[in-house]
């Protein structure tokens, strides 16, 4: 009958096919990007000023809105400087990774520059995404790498002997106080009494959780000497999924749990690691009942319209707090070290450094060196405006950017700005690194929901959710290639060890 | 007893607009609030004021070429599945081409769940250089709408008498002739809800525009979403930008209602 | 109905060349955009082909799916799409019907109302999903508020694995039952007055008019009103993704979530597409199954 139709469509299926054939297996495979390419490029920074016909165009990609906002500022600026124009990208900060990997794994060339979560470093380095800068910072104008936060230098922009990365935001947990309610004489001399020592933010989860307890009061009770018109609760905490484990490290890293042991086997499932566990959904006693559904804004107003003495959370509740708009506490927020965990006569404290992010120079950038130069401005000399504007979600990392106090213009005084990047500067120079290796996604979704279902079931027990976790994480290292996985978080391990993490 | 049950109606109806109508109120109030404003305890019911920065600043903030790619994509899409739609239920209706359950194949492929074409689609798009254009949202969004498209039309088709076409056949006109010039124009209310339909689902269709749509064409579903940052939910905008989203389709659906209610009842009723 | 042998004297509509000419641009973009990327998701199932690390691509046969079946997270994927499907299906035809008998009856302003509700029809569900987002949340939400004002015990619509997906069926219905009202007014409509009345003469009250003569004479249309909806509320995803995220834990991970998250944040390609696949099977079955109940009516 139709013999043509049916013609068309089998030589359809056919080139289909063959179309196929060539596209999948082969091309994610196709050979991780040479250092030797950086290098080559590296040398001329120089002679790049020797006016090329026309100006190249650089892409940058990262997460849009109001953490990207400051390129705009910086634009004209850097295509006049370093003679390219430059095109801003913004994608969704909840698929960021989904959407580079893509493009990477696509081999697409899209962007030049891109701002991304360090904990997809080791990802995108292993695969050869993103070239090394070592020796750009070397041959200069460096970044002023000194200047940075060493912690948060090396664990996020350093694979190996090689830096990757540029910082760019310099995400930390820390704790958050009420200055007003610590320093309250009634409140002093009842918490004395009670505990047996002064009132003060606490510096071990067992404080943090007596503090915590203290705090938490009813409808009705008294408050400093007020009586309260709704419950008040000692502390709230982060429940979605998509980074309540940082909270969950908090505890767990302080205590010296370790992702890995030397073996790949994993350490999630150790003694310590369901301690951790069971103490952190402890705190939950003295949070709102809610705080399971409470992402970043939620734990965020909670705190600032006054309903809980204490929180964990990244450091913007310290600036954002002293909008009178939306904060009923302004000028009484005090900041301090995430609590940590006794040994000895020492608290060791690792607050968690959840998020975060660097810029990198892909390996499809069309003129890496002014790749770099970009990269280097927007973390070096403009990073001081983005990280002290309140339009922006970027948080210091520099020592200058601390000592700059009279650049953060929203605290009513120049001590309270001094104390807050004091407090958040102590947090980052503790800083406990994420996972930051191939399969990080899958590893950290696997705890994740460990967690949240560990919480969500009132009789569910720790030491099972975590042997289950460390079940899938093996899982995943075996699919992934345990020997090459290995191979990969031992390096790490080395560059955490040079910044004075204890890995073994 | 009527009265009762004209208050009892009335009551009811009441709710129920209620029931629809608050959550709208309440996008709408939130475009005038500000980042902070969208979480207190109790929730801010009025509007603490009367700006429309949200709506501006949603619209510069990728909105205005989000509303952009939005059109141009349900548009693309409405004319190609009214147009290949139409051939199809056409072929099917009247010459039953392919047999009576080819009507079903064609639904099963309203079943699929993207998804599981979405991956292989990616890998063939990616080979093809076509991932982030807009030809291949166009495309895809239209090869989910054409059964939709062909199982509506094809009914409408069927209602024409088949006379009207025996007797212009005689006359000496072409097949295609009587397709273009007689059927079609027959059928003008079935096409339209057709066309009205294609174009709402492609202006609402997220899945495929998530993965497909990067940086180069960004519908407004895909935009929505970057509002929602690590720090803070541009909520304001959110809210803003949904309400530009959704005026559009409200005011279509406004003029086209009996069109509508046709195209949504139609193929319920009659199957 | 015309049957190709009641033409053959006149003119032969059965002209297959013709309509096959009409029928050859669906036929390809069908093939392009549907029939070729599900065998190529076959092919690749039977990988193991991660895209997380540089590694090589293996051949495991049925390994990805043997795999499958031995997830839990699939299965408790199955349970939870299975039940927004059954759940959003019951609640829709609830507030459907409902909404539906309350408008049947001509009054003034009537086609306004039916406009006004239809609206949420309109909306993207993705749009949907932040709304309710915010009115359900459990401390600035208002619906909490409304709940605690009559002083209620506030419900943890977000947090509590039980509330969760009830909150997301509620989110999904809200924008779908309006559809379902639409088609059944049509089919209200569509039930012949004289036997009502007749019935009326002899005795009978609504509410026997209502069960024994209007809902037998509905029941085909809500079959495939049903069928229809669990088409659709199978392939969610936009509202779960911006509500809940498939949380808490993995209380409201569909199907389609799960096979999304694997193929598009980790990356495992083969296994994404073999889950792809069981998906896709067990809709069949579902929708097989409410097709044999519409031919049954039939």
């Amino acid at each position: 009958m139709n013999k043509r139709l049916i013609f068309t469509i089998v030589s359809m299926i056919i080139m289909f096919s063959m179309l196929a054939s060539c596209s999948s297996p082969a091309a994610p495979a196709a050979p991780a990007g040479q250092p030797t390419q950086a290098a080559a490029a590296a040398a001329p920074v120089a002679a790049d000023t020797a006016a090329p016909k026309h100006k190249v165009t650089l892409v940058v990609a990262g997460d849009g809105g109001n953490n990207q906002v400051q390129w705009t500022w910086f634009k004209q600026e850097m295509e006049e400087e370093f003679d390219v124009n430059l095109e801003i990208v913004g994608l969704s900060f909840d698929d960021l990774y989904t959407k580079l990997k893509t493009e990477f794994v696509a081999g697409s060339g899209a962007y030049d520059i891109v701002v991304f979560f360090p904990k997809h470093l080791g990802d995108f380095v292993a695969n050869g995404y993103i070239l090394p800068i070592t020796s750009y910072l070397n041959t200069g104008p460096g970044a002023d790498m000194e200047d940075i936060v060493p912690r948060f230098r090396d664990l996020y922009s350093k694979v190996g002997n090689d830096y990757y990365t540029l910082p760019y935001d310099g995400d930390i947990l820390a704790l958050f106080y009420r200055t007003d309610l610590f320093s309250n004489a009634d409140e002093q001399a009842a918490f004395k009494a009670k505990y047996g020592y002064d009132l003060k933010p606490p510096e071990t989860w067992e404080q943090y959780h007596q503090v915590a307890e203290f705090f938490t009061r009813k409808k009705g009770e008294k408050l400093a000497g007020q009586a309260l018109t709704d419950d008040f609760y000692g502390t709230a905490t982060y429940g979605q999924k998509d980074f309540q484990y940082a909270w969950y490290l908090n505890y767990a890293a302080s205590m010296g749990v370790k992702y890995f042991d030397a073996d790949m086997k994993p350490g999630i499932n150790s003694d310590a690691a369901v301690k951790a566990l069971e103490m952190y959904k402890q705190e939950l006693k003295y949070c709102p009942p809610e705080t399971q559904t409470y992402g970043f804004d939620q734990l965020q107003a909670i705190f600032l319209q006054g309903k809980t003495a204490m929180e964990i959370q990244w450091t913007d509740p310290g600036r954002v707090g002293q909008n009178p708009q939306i904060s009923t506490i302004v000028g009484k927020i005090g900041t301090a070290l995430v609590p940590g965990t006794k040994t000895g006569d020492k608290v060791f404290h690792a607050p968690v450094m959840a998020a975060g992010r660097v810029i990198g120079i892909t390996k499809w950038a069309k003129d890496p060196a002014k790749a770099y130069q970009v990269a280097r401005f927007m973390a070096d000399e403009a990073s001081l405006a983005y990280v002290s504007s309140p339009a922006t979600g970027q948080d210091p990392f520099r020592y200058s950017h601390y000592k700059a106090v009279g650049a953060f213009e929203m605290f009513p005084t120049k001590k309270d700005a001094e104390d807050y990047l004091n407090g958040i500067k102590a947090n980052l120079e503790n800083g406990f690194p994420e996972l930051n290796m191939p399969g990080t996604e899958q590893y950290y979704s696997a705890l994740a929901i460990g967690i949240s279902t560990y919480f969500s079931s009132p009789d569910a027990d720790a030491k099972k959710t975590l042997d289950d976790v460390a079940k899938q994480w093996e899982d995943i290292t075996n699919t992934l290639g345990r020997d090459k996985q290995k191979e990969i978080y031992l390096q790490l391990n080395q560059v955490w060890k040079e910044a004075g993490i204890s890995t073994q | 007893m009527k009265t009762t049950n004209n208050i009892i109606r009335i009551a009811l109806i009441s709710a129920l607009l209620m029931f629809v109508l608050f959550p709208l109120y309440w996008m709408f109030v939130g475009t005038f609030k500000t980042t902070g404003e969208h979480f207190t305890d109790p929730p801010k019911l009025l509007p603490p004021r009367i700006s429309f920065d949200a709506y501006s600043e949603g619209l510069a903030n990728r909105g205005g070429k989000g509303l952009l790619d939005s059109f141009i994509i349900a548009t693309s899409t409405m004319i190609l599945s009214v147009g290949l739609g139409s051939l199809g239920a056409y072929a099917i209706g009247r010459y039953k081409w392919g047999g009576k359950n080819l009507i079903f194949i064609l639904l099963a492929i309203q079943m699929l769940p993207p998804v599981s074409l979405a991956l292989p689609l990616f890998l063939m798009f990616n080979k093809l250089n076509i991932v982030d254009t807009y030809p291949a949202l166009i495309i895809c969004d239209t090869c989910f709408n054409l059964p939709y498209a062909i199982w509506l039309l094809q009914g409408f088709f069927e209602e024409i008498p088949i006379e009207i076409e025996e007797a212009a056949r005689v006359d000496g006109s072409s097949r295609w002739q009587i397709f273009t010039q007689m059927v079609l124009p027959l059928s003008l209310p079935g096409i339209i809800a057709v066309a009205f339909f294609t174009f709402i689902f492609a202006w609402n269709e997220f899945i495929l525009a998530y993965v497909f749509a990067r940086t180069k064409v960004t519908p407004l579903t895909v935009v929505i979403p970057t509002m929602v940052n690590a720090d803070t939910i541009r909520w304001e905008q959110v809210y803003a930008v949904s309400i530009i989203a959704v005026v559009p389709v409200i005011i279509l659906s406004l003029f086209l209602q009996k069109y509508l209610i046709r195209g949504l009842t139609f193929g319920a009723v009659k199957g | 109905m015309i049957t190709a042998q009641a033409n053959k004297k006149t003119q032969s509509w059965y002209d297959k060349a013709f309509a096959s000419k009409l029928m050859t641009p669906n036929i390809i973009v069908i093939i392009v955009i549907c029939v070729f990327p599900l065998i190529y998701g076959i092919f690749l199932s039977f990988f193991q082909y991660e895209l997380a690390l540089p590694s090589p691509i293996k051949f495991v046969g049925f390994g990805n799916y043997l795999k499958v079946f031995g997830d839990a997270t699939f299965w408790s994927a199955v349970k939870v799409s299975f039940i927004s499907v059954i759940g959003g299906a019951a609640l829709q035809l609830f507030l459907g019907f409902g909404a539906a008998l309350i408008l049947n009856r001509d009054f003034r302003g009537r086609s306004i109302i039916v406009a006004i509700l239809l609206i949420p029809t309109t909306l993207a569900p993705v749009v949907v999903g932040f709304i309710f987002r915010m009115l359900l949340d459990d401390r600035f939400g208002p619906v909490n508020y409304l709940i605690k004002s009559i002083g209620l015990q506030p419900i943890s619509w977000w947090g509590n694995p039980q509330a969760s997906l009830p909150g997301i069926i509620i989110a999904n219905g809200w924008e779908w039952f309006p559809f379902v009202m639409l088609v059944l007014l049509a089919g209200l409509q569509s039930v012949p007055q004289d036997l009502i009345d007749s019935a009326r003469v002899d005795g009978a009250s609504d509410w026997n008019v209502f069960w024994k003569i209007v809902l037998p004479l509905l029941k085909t249309v809500m079959v495939v009103v049903v069928l229809i909806r669990a088409i659709e509320d199978l392939k969610m995803f936009d509202i779960i993704l911006v509500t809940t995220g498939g949380g808490p834990g993995i209380a409201t991970q569909t199907m389609n979530m799960y096979a999304y998250q694997k193929g598009f944040s980790f990356f495992s390609i083969g296994y994404a597409s073999a889950l792809s696949y069981v998906q896709l099977i067990l809709a069949l079955i579902l929708v097989r199954f409410l097709f044999s109940q519409l031919s049954k009516e039939d």
